[in-house]
């Protein structure tokens, strides 16, 4: 549901105008306006042609590049962090960047992790189910629509910040407990460009949430962190 | 608001609660699938069930237990007296045992 209504943000925000580009065919002082078309300058008296070029429009060169595009995509793997009924291990990520603005983008992501099945839950003394899995055990997907905001870039450097929200399923099959997550993100990371349309994406993101699970454990809160790193790829 | 901090908070501690059992020693348990090692079975002498593991001495048990001469040698919770053993639940005591391997006697954690 928030993912439709980010998309639909986004929308929006795409329907604004693009800037105006400079106005360059203004003629030069001692020349006479050219009327055909296309225009083509007359030589100076050394011979060169004139400094200001004519025929389509420029777009005013930005001091800030956009490099990363309205659209991108990227593929991250890393290691998650996870505990008790919170998957842990293995991270793969794939990521959609959407433009919504100026600074930020839409990212839509899904995210697959992959740790050990080894069983942790137990019956306490009270006859609730208890679970201790350790950090790298369990299985998990999750979709997520998070808000991107890139900073300004320094040289090929780029931070950015992300906020957003999941929904998930976990697995623990030795313990044969499943459940579905509703996980919030944040995080941050670093962009580095390696060319106009790839970048190299590192970042880390924290997760803090619920699941309701199987085998009578209810609702249960969720935490994890996430360190991951990949390639990050612009298609428009 | 104010609920909604206090559910936040509860599940919150919830989530942070610490059992004194576990799958290796202390877990309620019907059969080994429940348990790291073996299951107790449930019944008169280990009400609930009880989750153990075989040892040959003490140095073999996890903190707060001790390997008693029963079941061929199991590692159960010490204690002093009866209300020692009241985390286990109703039905449990503290009672003398041999110490597995060792010819003297000591206080475990059982049920009767």
């Amino acid at each position: 549901m928030i993912a439709i209504a980010l998309v639909a943000a986004a929308g929006a925000a795409h329907a604004q105008p693009a800037p105006d580009p400079i106005p360059t065919e203004q003629p030069l002082p001692g020349t006479s306006p050219d009327p055909g078309p296309p225009a083509t300058p007359a030589p100076d008296a050394t011979g060169a042609p004139p400094p200001v070029a004519t025929g389509p429009a420029i777009a005013a060169p930005s001091e800030e590049p956009n490099e990363i595009g309205d659209q991108a995509i990227s593929v991250e793997v890393g290691a998650a962090g996870g505990g008790r009924v919170t998957p842990g291990g293995l991270r793969i990520t794939g990521q959609f960047l959407y433009q919504l603005s100026d600074e930020d983008w839409f990212d839509g992501a899904a995210s697959f992790t992959f740790g050990s099945g080894s069983p942790a839950c137990f019956r306490d003394r009270q006859d609730q189910v208890v679970c201790s899995h350790g950090v790298a055990d369990g299985a998990g997907v999750e979709v997520s629509a998070s808000i991107r905001r890139m900073f300004a870039a320094h040289g090929v450097f780029r931070p950015f910040a992300r906020l957003g929200v999941g929904l998930g399923l976990a697995r623990f099959s030795d313990d044969d407990v499943s459940g579905f997550t509703i996980p919030a993100h944040a995080g941050g990371g670093l962009r580095v460009a390696m060319s106009p349309a790839i970048a190299l994406v590192a970042e880390g993101e924290l997760a803090f949430g619920f699941g309701s699970f199987s085998r009578g454990l209810g609702s249960q809160l969720q935490f994890g962190l996430a360190i991951t790193a990949g390639a990050e790829f612009r298609l428009r | 608001m104010r609920s909604a901090i206090l559910a936040a908070v509860g599940a919150l501690l919830a989530a942070c609660q610490h059992s004194d059992v576990s799958r290796e020693i202390g877990a309620r348990c019907n059969s080994a699938s429940e348990c790291n090692e073996r299951c107790l079975g449930p019944g008169n002498t280990y009400p609930g069930g009880f989750c153990s593991i075989a040892c040959a001495g003490r140095d073999q048990c996890p903190d707060a237990t001790t390997c008693a001469d029963l079941e061929g040698g199991v590692c159960l919770f010490e204690c002093t007296t009866d209300p020692d053993c009241a985390f286990l639940g109703t039905g449990w005591r503290c009672t003398a045992a041999d110490l597995h391997g060792g010819g003297v006697k000591v206080s475990v954690c059982r049920g009767g």
